[in-house]
């Protein structure tokens, strides 16, 4: 027989399976079993940032947008890789110790060169405006910065087809992209607080898939924000929509037996106890 | 031969040959690392205590450290064994499991395992012999259930353990009060049967002599706890608080926040969870309570309860409510085929099943890599779900389980067939 108890039980789990749709806003992480690694990632309205994981160690960050309910998705924006980034010619992954943490609401990374006693901070902080990324260094520094994706469609507004490399941009501190998702085109702009020294793209057989920024100086903010996307196709909804369905479905079917008393099967008493 | 004796050989016989050649390499390499610590005059919840700061420290998000944070209980139970195997090996004894790229000595290895299991192997002797005694079939059960060889003797995991010491206190908690007290004091040496603790204290309150024995019991076995409270105080409540406070995870309807796994949004999931534990549990006690039902009934009520709304429920613990449930003629046995396949579906990738195998095989290794992530592609984003979807089956069939406890359970006949209802059913 269907109880009180039962419709509870039912309504708890159904209200619990909506929890992935919660919003919280702002830093996040969480880190594998082994605990070696931190990932951080950030969410609102707007913007979904991952920075590290277990299999890239300490890197990048990693920008998407995010689209809300009731299409929600990570829309892959741009990426900055410390692999492909260099100080002084020394590369940022390899050649520099790093280690991450929050400090209010922006996640700070800390570089310290094993050649030297250059240090250098990398910042990441959301804004109304965009994504900021900042290198703040001790010294004046020649810093090189790869930002990728797979891929731009334009960059300056050009796609650069039958370009020879290398595809140099004029420079300038600011700098628009596009891209294209599920049938929609994005465009991108890319804020430098000061005038790089040299802007270049890269491809691959595929087409656009990096932009690379050099600059010497000791600090350099770049504002990564989205200009405009002309949106014309209507997704799936989000996979997460499926927690919600299963505990629908389980808590009607758990109602529905216990509306027609299914019988559970006693063993039969063999012993005293 | 005796029926319960040849269970008991069987039983034990497939766990020895199991034993040394799995294991869950994180959970084992817990339970290495403290035993050495504890034998080596070290503070065990220290170390977890400084592993958590720096965890802290380095990272800036509010993480525990998952070492060793049970009831120093456990080491006196382990700890003998891991010391017979630095006996047998006095030089080359050192193992590390809990590195990406573990550190494994052959043989030590297989005879470190068959060593360190061993208190659970025998654990699950006692419990086949006690169950076969009171009904054979069942012992056997017992004896080849895949689930518990999964956990005893694969995995090796120490919650048979406490099915056994649960088992043996209700068994002997009519006649022999302090062993009663005592053996639930070992069940502790995993807090979360402490939800228990009313049920056995309910049913010693009739007589007052009755209860002090009890609580003698209890108190005895709690004595490395109560020295820990004085030695260490601050990273022996650390570790408990932990226990108390991890975020949710494992085989229960929270395990949805594995799709969005930051540790604030756990948190705020989990304080909503442990509310609503706390508050099925107390209101399930009170109603067991009041409707004076039948200690065994009662005991895995409770258990169950606790598995469905606890904020971390693995797939190891419905072995500890087993042994007892397999007394109670209403238990739905069809439950533990829920946490093997989970275990067997998500938490069997090599690390987690039989290095001391494929860290001798390479090529075999890299099959086994090869076939588990063929595997987890193919089920590839949709595997949060189709945990999700298995962990619900476990809460709603267990649920179900407690509720059956609570009606007679004859089928609706008319009422000119209705049959008396049986003594068993009073």
């Amino acid at each position: 027989m269907r109880t009180l108890v039962d419709i509870l039980f039912v309504v708890l789990v159904v209200s619990l399976s909506f929890a992935p749709f919660i919003c919280l806003s702002g830093w996040d992480g969480y880190a594998p079993e082994s605990q070696s690694n931190a990932t951080y990632v950030y969410q609102n309205e707007t913007w979904y940032i991952r920075y590290s994981d277990e299999t890239i160690r300490t890197d990048k960050p990693r920008i998407f947008l995010l689209e809300r309910w009731p299409v929600k998705g990570l829309i892959d924006l741009v990426e900055l890789s410390d692999h492909q980034s260099f100080v002084n010619g020394l590369n940022l992954y390899e050649d520099f110790e790093s280690h991450g943490g929050l400090v209010g609401d922006e996640l700070i990374v800390s570089y310290g060169s094993n050649h030297g006693n250059l240090h250098l901070t990398k910042s990441i902080r959301v804004t109304d405006e965009g994504v900021m990324v900042t290198y703040d260094s001790d010294q004046p520094i020649e810093l090189r910065l790869t930002l990728w994706r797979w891929y731009f469609s334009a960059v300056d507004d050009c796609d650069y087809r039958g370009v020879p490399q290398p595809l140099k941009v004029e420079t300038k501190d600011t700098l628009r992209f596009e891209f294209e998702d599920g049938g929609q085109t994005y465009r991108g702009i890319l804020k430098l607080s000061d005038e790089p020294s040299n802007i270049e793209v890269g491809r691959d057989l595929n087409g656009l898939n990096k932009i690379l920024i050099d600059y010497v100086g000791s600090y350099l903010s770049i504002k990564i924000a989205l200009e405009s996307a002309s949106r014309s196709s209507l997704k799936i909804a989000n996979k997460d929509l499926l927690y919600p369905l299963i505990s629908i479905i389980f808590g009607a079917v758990y109602l529905k037996v216990g509306r027609y008393a299914f019988v559970v099967k006693i063993r039969p008493n063999r012993t005293g106890h | 031969m005796r029926s319960w004796l040849k269970y008991v050989l069987i039983g034990l016989g497939i766990r020895l040959a199991l034993a040394p050649f799995f294991m869950h390499a994180w959970d084992i390499g817990t339970i290495l690392k403290a035993s050495e610590q504890f034998l080596n005059g070290q503070d065990v919840y220290g170390y977890v205590a400084e592993r958590t700061y720096m965890l802290r420290q380095s990272t800036s998000l509010p993480f525990y450290y998952y070492g060793f944070t049970y009831l120093p209980q456990t080491l006196l139970i382990f700890a003998p064994f891991y010391r017979l195997y630095t006996l047998i090996f006095p030089v080359e004894n050192a193992l590390d499991l809990q590195a990406v790229e573990p550190a494994i000595l052959y043989p030590q290895i297989f005879v470190f395992l068959l060593l360190i299991k061993m208190p659970i192997i025998l654990g699950d002797v006692a419990v086949i012999y006690l169950l076969s005694k009171r009904e054979p079939k069942i012992g056997l059960f017992y004896a080849l259930n895949p689930y518990v060889l999964f956990i005893t003797a694969i995995w090796g995991h120490f919650d048979p353990l406490i099915g056994l010491f649960l088992l043996a206190s209700y068994l002997c908690f009519n006649e022999r009060k302090i062993l009663s007290g005592f053996l639930y004091g070992l069940s502790l040496i995993k807090i979360y049967t402490i939800v228990l603790f009313p049920i056995f204290i309910a049913g010693s309150l009739s007589r007052r002599r009755e209860f002090a024995k009890f609580i003698l019991g209890l108190s005895i076995a709690s004595l490395p706890a109560i020295y820990y409270l004085f030695a260490a105080p601050y990273s022996f409540l650390d570790a408990m608080i932990f226990q108390g406070v991890r975020p949710v995870s494992g085989m229960n309807m929270y395990n949805l926040v594995l799709s969005s796994p930051g540790i604030f949004f756990r948190t705020a999931i989990t304080r909503i969870a442990a509310f609503v534990l706390v508050t099925a549990i107390l209101s399930l006690t009170y109603v067991v309570l009041r409707e004076r039902q039948p200690m065994l009934s009662s005991i895995v009520m409770l258990m169950l309860a606790f598995m469905i709304f606890a904020p971390v429920t693995n797939e190891q613990h419905l072995a500890a409510i087993m042994p007892l449930a397999l007394l109670s003629r209403r238990f739905n046995q069809k439950l533990c085929l829920i946490p093997l396949l989970l275990a067997l579906a998500f938490h069997s990738t090599h690390f987690y099943f039989a290095i001391p195998i494929f860290w001798t095989n390479v090529s075999l290794r890299n099959q086994y890599a090869m076939m588990y992530g063929a595997w987890l592609e193919a089920i590839g984003p949709f595997s949060n779900h189709v945990r999700y979807l298995l962990s619900l089956s476990f809460a709603f069939l267990a649920f179900r389980n407690i509720h059956s406890y609570f009606k007679p359970q004859m089928p609706t006949l008319k009422p000119s067939f209705q049959v008396p209802r049986p003594d068993y059913l009073r």
